[in-house]
């Protein structure tokens, strides 16, 4: 493309784009404007322009803006709110979500178990002679084993009955 | 500040819903509700531009995860409903458009208008995607040719360039086909 065709290619351009917003603007006379715009340079594409300046007219009048109805607004703020909760649901829910399960039940009720059996170890622990290797390690040693033991025992049933659902 | 707190961003909104404001979420919803019904009506037969409108918010929202802000919301928001549209018509592919009854018979002018929008509205189906969202851009969203290029990242020359070769395709597209 020579300089002077890209030229009247981006005047073209221009044309159409003032038009356009002329238009849009309710400035533009239908018919009127565009011919006295083109008549100072009417070797550069007047028809063309013109051609597609009808068509900007067409379009202006099937695709006018119209603010959407007020029940649509509500309508799409109910059904987010909706749709907002079901898929992000709220803290208390997610927490609650974490006992839905039968299963899921089982296990916590296995952890709290081990809980209660560790401190309860840990209570009576003074109290009991114990023969270990006599070190504090040793101590230790034994809630780890008792727990890790009863939470093993607690879950495995759990999941067992969970299965069996 | 204040102003950024009166009225955040899009970008600053979406990062909020993201991370599980929905008030955030919300508010994109009332600032674009009616860029994307106008946008709808352009390109939809009248008795789906509510539901398909719904659809597009809610698609949007469970989606929000992946809008990664590479493109504004506004563009982002303008493929949802390019893509809700799309199903809409493979939905309905099927179903005749009919006229409303009103245009039908009692109002020769609203026939008219009727008939003009279905015209363009086929016409802007058969048009590439980038020619389709500039005409939208313009007259179905009111956006100056300022922030047309803003908003699809190019130079206003380009801008106006590509504005009259889609009149020119959506011209082309509206020719009466055959004798």
């Amino acid at each position: 493309m020579t300089r002077n065709q890209r030229d009247t290619e981006i005047e073209k351009d221009e044309r159409l784009a003032a038009y356009t917003d002329a238009l849009l603007n309710s400035q533009a006379e239908p018919g009127g404007r565009i011919s006295a715009d083109l008549s100072a340079h009417p070797e550069e594409g007047q028809g063309e322009v013109e051609a597609l300046a009808k068509v900007v007219k067409t379009l202006a009048q099937a695709l006018s803006p119209h603010p959407p109805p007020d029940h649509l607004r509500l309508k799409i703020r109910r059904r987010v709110i909706a749709a907002w909760e079901q898929d992000r649901p709220a803290q208390k829910r997610r927490f609650l979500n974490l006992f839905r399960r039968p299963a899921q039940r089982w296990a916590w009720a296995a952890v709290a178990a081990s809980v209660l059996i560790v401190a309860a170890v840990a209570l009576l622990l003074p109290h009991i002679p114990l023969e270990t290797s006599g070190t504090a390690s040793g101590e230790v040693g034994v809630f780890a084993l008792v727990a890790f033991v009863a939470m093993a025992v607690v879950l495995a049933v759990a999941l067992f009955i969970g299965r069996r659902r | 500040m204040s102003d950024q707190a009166d009225h955040p961003s899009d970008e600053t909104l979406a990062d909020k819903a993201r991370a599980g404001d929905r008030a955030a979420f919300e508010a994109l919803c009332d600032r674009y509700l009616t860029v994307v019904y106008n946008r709808l009506r352009a390109l939809l037969p009248p008795e789906a531009v509510e539901d398909v409108t719904q659809e597009v918010f809610i698609s949007a929202m469970r989606g929000i995860k992946h809008y990664s802000g590479r493109s504004s919301f506004r563009t982002w928001l303008a493929a949802v409903a390019r893509h809700k549209v799309a199903d809409y018509y493979r939905q309905n592919s099927r179903r005749p458009e009919t006229t409303p009854l009103d245009a039908q018979e009692h109002d020769p002018a609203a026939h008219d208008r009727w008939e003009e929008r279905a015209i363009v509205r086929i016409a802007l189906q058969h048009l590439p995607a980038h020619y389709q969202d500039i005409l939208l851009l313009r007259f179905a969203e009111g956006l100056p040719f300022e922030e047309i290029a803003c908003s699809l990242e190019i130079t206003l020359e380009a801008a106006k360039s590509r504005y009259r070769r889609a009149v020119a395709a959506i011209a082309e597209e509206m020719e009466p086909r055959g004798e």
